[in-house]
């Protein structure tokens, strides 16, 4: 390629990358050489006719045809993903839910006697708990989309699955079975529950053993998603009273149908009051703890 | 493109409608085949969609005219097209109102409108080398290091095609007759 091409070849590649300014070796060639003026007027008269030709938009039926099936991909490929991920989330939730209902199992096994149960009650008793903690579980982890009535449903299902896991700590340092004999036979508290009914002692630890771990569990969550706290505590409260239902059972399966429903009774009341209590709490204590918040807060 | 290549619908269409008529604009003048040029475009974004997670730097135009690109060198080593002879009449009849500026002046308009059909076949009559340069050029407004990163060549191929392909044209312009006699479109 002689002088005067490589001249042209740079002006040509000047005027395509929209460089303004020619190098003064260019410029000093140009100067000298009219045939490269030439070229180089020609050049930038076709490259201003090229920008002149007419353009097509393309026609509006491929438009759209090509629009809508990409559209189609992308909501094919969205409902896949959805699908594979409710997929892998019920088989964490069964997985965890056979866990913690085995785990559950073992720690009501240390505290109470279980050989009253048929093997055939018990894996029913397990199927129907791992149910609910799966049910929970899920509820935890993909509860997250968006807030039904300002309450992200996730924060719900975590409520009541730190609810139950602190229950489970408090049956095993001290079962409810040990606080009844305690409340019947213990020196200091003796007198206090010497006329209260058997039926009626029940509905208050079963209260007392729903309301602490609940109380706690939702002061935490309240402090995460501390907008509509009794809403929150309600509905976490609704979730851990599912859960204990088969550890109410299993506990109290020797005993009489009244205690049972008594220590039922106790354990909603004490889920509702601490559930709302706990939530409170947490919102109270968000709004301490963060005095300029504005509103944009994570959990809901 | 990074929210689209995350399934977000709304960004792809933004992206559908800034480069949707650019890109049909492109395969028509490097096929000049308005039907291969269809099929191109629907081809080019099904493309996409499928390559889009693999975007990772550089303009989404680039991106977007290496893929086209590609897809058009597959079609030309595919097979060799023919060239409709009706292409330049139809791409003329085509011409918006708005880019009729010298109505006016008879004149001035038959001599823009035999430009319009020298420059079109001249462009037609490019090797698929240079013309693919030049389109990507002039009405993508790629760099040279873009074209290059998209044809798959060095940067200083991509300066010497692009004056080369000038370099054709402007002989065409300066002897329209024999170029359009040669193009058989007169």
């Amino acid at each position: 390629m002689n002088r005067c091409e490589q001249t042209q070849l740079e002006l040509t590649n000047a005027l395509a990358e929209g460089n303004l300014h020619t190098p003064a070796e260019l410029q000093a060639h140009l100067r000298g050489c009219a045939n490269c003026r030439q070229a180089w007027q020609d050049i930038r008269l076709t490259w201003r006719a090229l920008g002149g030709l007419p353009e097509e938009e393309g026609p509006a039926s491929l438009l759209q045809t090509t629009r809508a099936r990409v559209l189609e991909e992308l909501e094919r490929e969205r409902a896949n993903a959805e699908s594979a991920r409710m997929g892998k989330s019920a088989l964490v939730s069964v997985t965890l839910g056979v866990v913690f209902s085995v785990a559950s199992v073992w720690v009501l096994g240390q505290k109470s006697d279980l050989t009253a149960f048929s093997p055939q009650v018990l894996l029913s008793i397990g199927a129907a708990w791992t149910a609910l903690y799966a049910a929970a579980v899920l509820l935890a982890m993909r509860g997250d989309g968006t807030p039904r009535y300002g309450i992200a449903a996730r924060w719900v299902g975590i409520a009541g699955l730190i609810a139950m896991g602190l229950s489970l700590v408090l049956t095993g340092s001290c079962s409810i079975g040990q606080a009844l004999d305690y409340c019947q036979m213990g020196p200091g508290v003796r007198h206090l529950f010497a006329g209260v009914q058997s039926q009626t002692l029940y509905f208050l630890l079963g209260s007392f053993y729903s309301m602490v771990p609940l109380l706690i569990a939702t002061a935490i969550i309240g402090l995460k998603a501390p907008r509509h706290p009794v809403v929150l505590g309600l509905m976490a409260g609704g979730v851990f009273v599912l859960l204990t239902l088969p550890a109410i059972l299993l506990q109290c399966g020797a005993f009489s149908l009244g205690v049972s429903l008594s220590w039922i009774f106790g354990s909603l009341v004490g889920s509702v009051a601490g559930g709302s209590v706990g939530s409170l709490t947490g919102a109270v204590l968000y709004r301490h703890l963060r005095p300029l918040h504005t509103g944009a807060d994570t959990g809901v | 493109m990074l929210a689209y290549a995350g399934g977000d619908a709304g960004a792809f269409d933004e992206l559908f409608k800034r480069y949707g008529a650019r890109l049909f604009n492109f395969l028509l003048r490097a096929t000049g085949d308005r039907a291969m040029a269809e099929d191109l475009f629907q081809a080019t974004f099904l493309r996409l969609h499928q390559a889009r997670k693999n975007y990772a730097a550089g303009t989404f135009k680039a991106f977007l005219f290496t893929i086209a690109a590609n897809l058009l060198r597959d079609e030309w080593n595919r097979a060799e097209h023919k060239r409709r002879v009706s292409m330049d009449d139809e791409v003329i009849e085509t011409i918006p109102a708005g880019n009729r500026s010298t109505d006016s002046d008879p004149e001035s308009f038959i001599e823009a409108r035999q430009t319009t059909k020298v420059l079109e076949g001249a462009i037609e009559q490019l090797p698929q080398g240079l013309r693919e340069v030049l389109l990507l050029s002039r009405y993508q407004g790629l760099a040279n290091r873009e074209i290059a990163s998209a044809l798959g060549i060095s940067e200083g191929a991509v300066k010497v095609r692009l004056f080369r392909a000038l370099a054709q044209l402007r002989a065409a312009l300066r002897a329209p007759d024999k170029a359009a006699g040669e193009s058989g479109n007169e």
